[in-house]
């Protein structure tokens, strides 16, 4: 677009980045336009119905745009600087930008030459975009340029800018005839049928579809009601078995638990009566034991004593003979002495006098002393003491029930003591000694 | 049948009477593109109106997003000071499709920026939030130690600026206009960045689905010379 006074601007639009960056140029009306000497873009702001500028003079100063219901955009810059203005398209179709609250009118309108191709210096791409007010039937609010504002220093980027391509022309409804309405109403008119008759082929399959779950369900209820029915048959049949045989069972445990109490009481009883006879068998034989033992042990303590008697009474013949000896001793030692005196006094001495204990060694065993042995049980035991002067070989022999047991100790010192023990003694006891050394034999009692 | 034809556009005029401030619309009889974009962007503001934005790989309002949180652990025994630990979980890539997008604005814009009536621009939409963030704690006590743990994760999509910049526009010369039996009426048209945009107005009273149809259609046959074949 030009000015519409010869000696102003001259304006160009074109996409940046298409649908998102509108890219404005300015040139003076009398250069050749082959370098913009102000650029601006436009982009979308966030809030609808908005638009930034952003100008490449002030300090890349920016405007927000606000479109109006006239379609009219009013600008207002960020910041300190407001320098508002307002764009449209007027009346003629020319762009229109008003300052002070409209006591300044700037109006452009579309150059000829700008549908023509345009090119900008240094640009690669040999084509370029025709203003898009001029290739439109109407004005486009949207598209609103930036106040021309005094120029510091043309960006250099911008003359390497490509152009883009043309943007396609508005789309503008075309007025419907009253045949086209008719034919929308009829249009609806069937929609709304069509609807309604979906709403109701869907309700309808719907209520089948409820019709066939509810037969199902009646289906599945008779069939689950015949299961229960067969189940609680089966069950009161189960029942009834389970009761008659529960009944069997009782009754045969109750017979089995007569029987097993009376079992059990004629065990009892068996066990009772074995247990007396066992109490009585035991009483006897204990009673026939006591009075064997009692037998035993008047018969044991009878040989005992007998033994001992004998003992006494060969212990008392012993002694009897032992001061027989030591009379005949004591005579044949006053006679030795008689003798000796008698040879001392002649000069003649001899060896007599050991015959007496060699001749016979019992006159120096003691009468066996027989007793219960002190440490162990059911054990007799017959006591000897050697009382001469010269050490004898001692032989002691008990009776038992099996016959005579018989040991013998050799060398029993002078006054020293020895016993012979057996088990089951029945009271005799046989004693022989000799003196140690001696070639006699020991004697036995068999 | 016509009386009730033209009690459509009757309706479809006297709501566009009772919300606007142009005394003289009632009157007019045949109702424009014009009446119908309005229409239509006024009846956004009064029934449900879902948007549906069909990417090349056929998913509906696809976002993505990342996952993140850390996990604080506080440890302590029946002596000394609590120790406190914070590990952050790893980030991983997520995605979803959002069901539920409405559309509260929209006007009649082309691609471009340029005010048209064969053009719907959806300028503004919203959704439930989606983000997800998600807390759990743990303890773990024993005679002479305890154990606490607090999880926090975060699901974190890309907003909604995503359908909106840049604005996608129904193009009423190419749209298809379909409708439901439960009332909804639904235009779907080719998008900018979108392979597919549909607009479903959700309205329950079949008058105003009428109503709806009829704006869309008039749209349609206003814009498009072969729209009268798609009917």
């Amino acid at each position: 677009m030009s000015h519409v006074d010869p000696t102003g601007f001259r304006l160009r639009w074109r996409w940046e980045a298409p649908g998102a960056v509108l890219l404005e140029e300015w040139y003076r009306d009398d250069t050749d336009l082959d370098k913009p000497i102000y650029t601006a873009t436009y982009r979308l702001g966030a809030e609808p119905g908005t638009i930034i500028l952003k100008s490449s003079a002030m300090m890349g100063k920016e405007w927000v745009g606000t479109l109006a219901d006239d379609g009219s955009v009013s600008f207002v810059g960020k910041g300190m600087l407001k320098m508002a203005y307002t764009v449209r398209i007027d009346e003629q179709g020319m762009y229109e930008m008003a300052y002070s609250k409209g006591r300044t009118i700037l109006k452009y309108a579309a150059a000829a030459e700008t549908a023509t191709p345009i090119t900008v210096a240094d640009t690669s791409s040999a084509t370029s975009t025709p203003p898009v007010a001029a290739s439109t039937s109407k004005p486009v609010a949207t598209t609103a340029p930036t106040a021309p504002v005094p120029i510091e220093k043309p960006p250099s980027a911008l003359a390497k800018q490509q152009a883009s391509p043309p943007l396609p022309p508005v789309k503008l409804p075309r007025r419907l005839s009253q045949q086209d309405l008719d034919y929308i109403d009829f249009s609806v008119h069937q929609s709304h049928a069509r609807s309604i008759e979906q709403a109701r082929q869907a309700l309808l399959a719907q209520q089948e579809a409820e019709r066939k779950f509810q037969l199902e369900w009646q289906a599945q209820k008779a069939e689950y009601a015949r299961i229960e029915a067969e189940n609680a048959a089966a069950d009161a049949e189960f029942e009834a078995e389970r009761a008659q045989r529960a009944a069997a069972w009782q009754q045969a445990r109750d017979a089995s638990e007569q029987a097993l109490a009376a079992s059990t009481q004629r065990l009892n009883d068996t066990v009772s009566r074995v247990q007396a006879q066992q109490a009585d068998a035991q009483a006897r034989q204990r009673a026939q034991a006591d009075a064997l033992a009692q037998v035993e042990r008047q018969r044991q303590v009878e040989l005992i004593r007998q033994a001992n008697q004998r003992q006494d009474e060969e212990a008392a013949r012993l002694a009897a003979q032992r001061q027989l000896y030591e009379q005949q001793r004591a005579d044949a030692q006053v006679a030795e002495n008689a003798r000796l005196q008698q040879q001392r006094s002649s000069g003649n001495g001899g060896g007599a006098g050991r015959a007496s204990t060699d001749t016979d060694a019992n006159r120096c065993v003691s009468g066996a002393n027989v007793r219960e042995n002190d440490t162990t049980m059911g054990n007799t035991a017959a006591y000897v003491s050697n009382g001469c002067g010269t050490p004898i070989d001692v032989k002691i022999c008990l009776m038992t029930d099996s016959g005579w047991k018989c040991g013998v100790t050799w060398g029993l010192a002078s006054q020293g003591s020895w016993s012979f023990s057996a088990f089951h003694a029945t009271g005799a006891v046989f004693v022989d000694a000799k003196v140690a050394g001696s070639n006699k034999s020991l004697a036995s009692p068999n | 049948m016509q009386s009730r034809l033209t009690g459509i556009r009757c309706a479809m005029l006297a709501a566009l009477s009772a919300c606007s401030s142009l005394p003289t619309r009632a009157a007019q009889s045949a109702p424009t593109a014009r009446d119908a974009q309005e229409y239509l962007a006024m009846m956004t503001k009064q029934v449900v109106t879902r948007v549906a934005f069909v990417d090349g790989a056929g998913r509906t309002n696809y976002v993505t997003g990342k996952y993140f949180g850390e996990v604080k652990t506080i440890k302590g025994g029946a002596f000394g000071k609590p120790k406190e630990t914070v590990a952050p979980l790893p980030e991983q890539p997520v995605e979803k499709q959002l069901a539920d997008v409405r559309a509260s604005v929209l006007e009649a814009i082309d691609a471009y920026g340029r005010p048209t009536a064969c053009a719907t621009r959806i300028t503004e939409v919203n959704a439930p939030l989606y983000d997800e963030d998600k807390s759990d704690s743990a303890s773990d006590n024993k005679a002479f130690s305890f154990k606490m743990t607090y999880t926090t994760e975060h699901w974190k999509y890309e907003p909604l600026a995503k359908f909106m910049t840049p604005a996608q526009v129904i193009d009423w010369s190419n749209a298809s206009i379909s409708r439901g039996y439960d009332g909804s009426v639904t235009v779907s048209s080719s998008g900018q960045s979108f392979a597919k945009l549909l607009v479903t107005y959700v309205a329950s009273d079949p008058d105003v689905a009428d109503q709806i149809e009829y704006a869309m259609k008039l749209l349609s046959m206003s814009c498009d010379n072969n729209a009268r074949s798609r009917f």
